[in-house]
């Protein structure tokens, strides 16, 4: 009934209960799990209910006030609903650690943002910060994907849209420059 | 410097874009690793299906006020035990068999009922009447956010 996308937005914007319906089940896992990725990732530590909250604020907001109608290509929203469920994770977090500051519990913040035991992961990300400074912008984002986040090459070209070729050969040529500097400076033992 | 908005950030992966725009964005997330660990987020979501708790699905479609429809399986043992019943006027060699089939299925669709189940509920209730009056557990209120679980401030 709802196979196409664009179709399926439509009879949303139009308030269609069975197309929610059908939205709900199609995209809640998305959400669910672009919430959840972004409170790890951060550092946060959160709690099932914390993640069930946010993922029904980011629908009650869409319903209420008819953010879908925003979307430009209504085919495609994947990549907008996650970005939207990460932004709201972040900011439920946020109120939540200001309110317990105001009722004076500090002590729970330590409950909330945690370490989450990446500090060589951060140094190597720093010092690649620095070195790669003077490369172009999709150079950069190139090798920060693939030294700090792992991506493979097949997956880095997806992301950008980008023959693989010219991802390994930008990662071949400028990891050899950056091995050279980072060695220098003692980092980078590959 | 300011990071870009959700739809110019996303469109990145969702739509179609000049090779202009592309460049601007990337030009954004080259040096900001909020924006490009959000969309790193976006990407890898889309890698395969995502599951949401069912609890979870059934309680925003009730915050939206969405009718959850209500499944009623037990309705096919009605439709068999008919179609059977049907049989047995119909297959006179063979009617009490077909009866005996239909009695089966209707007692079946009877017992898978709401009705049946809270009557058997009310049955197997009776024994323990006796333990109504013992005292029941505080609730757990450890998940509970908010600050009125402390009470009112004296």
């Amino acid at each position: 009934m709802f196979d196409d996308t664009h179709k399926l937005i439509e009879l949303c914007i139009k308030r269609e209960e069975k197309a929610w319906a059908e939205f709900i089940r199609r995209f809640s896992g998305l959400v669910y799990y672009s919430a959840r990725e972004r409170l790890v990732r951060n550092g946060f530590r959160f709690s099932e209910q914390d993640i069930q909250d946010i993922a029904q604020n980011v629908f009650v907001e869409m319903w209420e006030k008819s953010r879908l109608s925003e979307v430009r290509e209504r085919h495609k929203i994947k990549a907008w609903l996650s970005v939207m469920s990460q932004t709201r994770a972040l900011n439920y977090m946020r109120k939540k650690k200001e309110r317990l500051l105001g009722e004076d519990e500090l002590f729970r913040i330590e409950n909330i943002v945690s370490d989450n035991g990446e500090s060589d992961r951060l140094e190597l990300a720093e010092e690649l910060e620095t070195a790669i400074e003077p490369f172009e912008p999709r150079e950069k984002i190139i090798l920060k994907l693939n030294i700090i986040h792992g991506k493979t090459h097949k997956e880095i070209a997806e992301f950008m849209k980008i023959p693989i070729n010219t991802v390994s050969t930008i990662i071949s040529r400028k990891k050899e420059h950056l091995r050279k500097l980072l060695r220098r400076e003692g980092i980078w033992d590959v | 410097m300011g990071c870009l908005n959700e739809k110019t950030l996303s469109s990145y992966l969702d739509e179609k874009l000049s090779d202009i725009e592309r460049k601007e964005i990337e030009r954004h997330i080259a040096d900001c690793n909020i924006c490009l660990d959000m969309l790193l987020v976006a990407y890898e979501s889309l890698a395969e299906k995502r599951i949401c708790p069912a609890a979870l699905k059934r309680s925003i479609k009730t915050r939206l006020g969405l009718k959850e429809r209500k499944k009623r399986p037990e309705l096919k043992w009605f439709f068999a035990g008919l179609v059977f019943l049907a049989f047995s006027f119909m297959f006179r060699h063979y009617f009490l068999q077909f009866l005996a089939i239909a009695v089966i299925l209707g007692f079946k669709w009877a017992m898978e009922g709401e009705g049946a189940k809270r009557v058997i509920m009310i049955f197997k209730g009776i024994p323990e009447k006796e333990k109504k009056f013992e005292r029941k557990p505080p609730p757990d209120v450890s998940n509970v956010t908010g600050g009125d679980r402390y009470g009112e401030p004296e």
